[in-house]
């Protein structure tokens, strides 16, 4: 099961630009529940320093998608929301903004935001992708809204 | 109470190197050069701070005060020769550190004072004897 | 015994200290969480006095603090059961003395002070030999063994003798007083 999802994503741009089917979406949130034990590291921008502290790596190239998937997003954004209402820096400049999550949107839009994704997969490895290389699709926005 | 699986704090015994996994392999320090590490970040301290004294835990200060009392050699480069005497006999760091503290005079209270010292025939009475008339010629001359 | 040791911590970070200065921060935080402070595994710890790695954070749910993994270098003091040191009396009473060694308190009971030796409840008290030669009172410094260790939840307290050769009052001409 878990395998297909993941043949799934290697095809990223064919079969992920639509909405999964029903049936698989409590699979990918159950996914993405664990995916955002986001890392991050310590000084906001370098994602490559916390790579290198990151315990056990595979040298593997990774292969899940490159697009962040709509679970992370949320995540991504929630998090960085709280953390924005809570005085953390703000990593853009504001025109006016006032709304946390208006501003995490506004950071994730200039890549600016300073988390990393940890991916696990079934076999209990994981892939770190920082948020500033994941494509964010913003097609199931129109969509919903 | 310190648990550790499956070795109880009783085990330990100084006077046998006994020191527990987290110690066998630590660093030990002699007081004269823990009052070197202290004395210089009491100063660093007292330069950055506004208000150093909330910045000083008591354990620090205790610290400091007794290592400053108990210092058997106060320059720098003797605390240096010292260590380089003692490891020099092939000694465990522990007891390096316990007769860089206690400095005994002479070879009786050496062996009372670290009875493992003679433990796996490591030193000889001879041998103790020159490092006793080394380490006082460092503190003669410091 | 002091001792230089690598210890680990993992530090919660609030969001708003998530600026350039993050590193000093966890610095300050971990210096101000540790120093002082005192475990029965690792004794009291007196100073940081290296980070040496800070690991990548990790992002706790729902909180918006970041946990960071922090390796660091420090100066403890633990003492240990049969560790012969020096220390300086802090009072002495019918039961026996107290002494401090840095951060430790020491307490030789009279069962454990040579026989020759007896309470005089002076002005100071003290311990005196029948002759007078040796006498242990408040500020004396003395040399003792740790015969035994009690872990408290905050401090460490040993239990020390002067019964046994080469311990007691040190005869230094600058040390007693």
């Amino acid at each position: 099961m878990a395998d297909e999802d993941y043949n799934d994503y290697d095809g990223g741009d064919v079969g992920y630009e639509e909405e999964p089917p029903e049936p698989d979406i409590e699979d990918e949130v159950a996914e993405g529940d664990e995916e955002n034990d986001d890392a991050r590291d310590f000084d906001g921008l370098e994602t490559d320093t916390l790579v290198d502290g990151a315990e056990v790596r595979t040298d593997k190239p990774r292969k899940t998608t490159k697009y962040m998937t709509k679970y992370e997003r949320a995540r991504v954004l929630g998090t960085r929301a709280l953390q924005i209402s809570m005085n953390a820096p703000v990593m853009v400049n504001l025109e006016g903004e006032t709304d946390p999550l208006e501003i995490a949107m506004k950071e994730l839009r200039e890549r600016k935001i300073p988390f990393t994704i940890r991916r696990y997969l079934p076999d209990g490895s994981y892939e770190d992708w920082g948020v500033d290389e994941l494509i964010v699709e913003d097609s199931w926005r129109r969509q919903v809204g | 109470m310190a648990s550790r699986s499956g070795q109880p704090v009783e085990e330990e015994d100084a006077s046998e190197l006994k020191l527990g996994e987290d110690f066998v392999k630590a660093k030990c320090l002699m007081n004269a050069e823990v009052a070197l590490v202290l004395q210089r970040k009491y100063e660093q301290l007292q330069q950055l701070a506004d208000d150093p004294s909330s910045q000083i835990s008591q354990v620090f200060e205790r610290s400091l005060q007794y290592v400053r009392r108990f210092s058997r050699y106060q320059n720098p480069d003797a605390v240096k020769q010292v260590r380089e005497v003692l490891t020099r006999n092939q000694l465990h760091e522990f007891e390096v550190c316990v007769i860089g503290n206690l400095c005994p005079e002479t070879v009786e209270e050496a062996k009372a004072l670290v009875p493992s010292i003679t433990k796996r025939g490591r030193m000889d009475e001879e041998k103790i004897e020159t490092m006793l008339t080394d380490l006082a010629t460092i503190k003669k001359f410091e | 015994m002091f001792f230089h040791i690598y210890l680990d911590r993992n530090l919660q970070l609030h969001p708003r200290h998530f600026g350039p200065h993050l590193r000093d921060k966890l610095i300050a935080k971990l210096i101000q969480d540790v120093e002082g402070t005192c475990s029965g595994r690792h004794g009291f710890v007196v100073a940081v006095t290296a980070v040496e790695t800070i690991g990548s954070g990790l992002i706790r749910d729902g909180t918006g603090f970041v946990t960071f993994p922090v390796k660091y270098q420090c100066v403890v003091f633990r003492p240990f059961k049969g560790e012969i040191l020096e220390s300086v009396v802090t009072m002495v009473n019918k039961m026996g003395f107290f002494a401090e060694a840095g951060p430790v308190q020491i307490f030789v009971s009279n069962h454990l002070i040579p026989d020759d030796m007896a309470f005089q409840s002076d002005d100071v008290p003290n311990y005196k030999t029948s002759d007078g030669s040796v006498r242990i009172q408040k500020d004396s410094e003395v040399r003792l063994k740790i015969v035994g260790t009690r872990v408290d939840a905050t401090e460490i307290f040993c239990i020390g003798t002067i019964k046994d050769d080469f311990l007691g009052l040190i005869g230094d001409p600058g040390g007693a007083t």
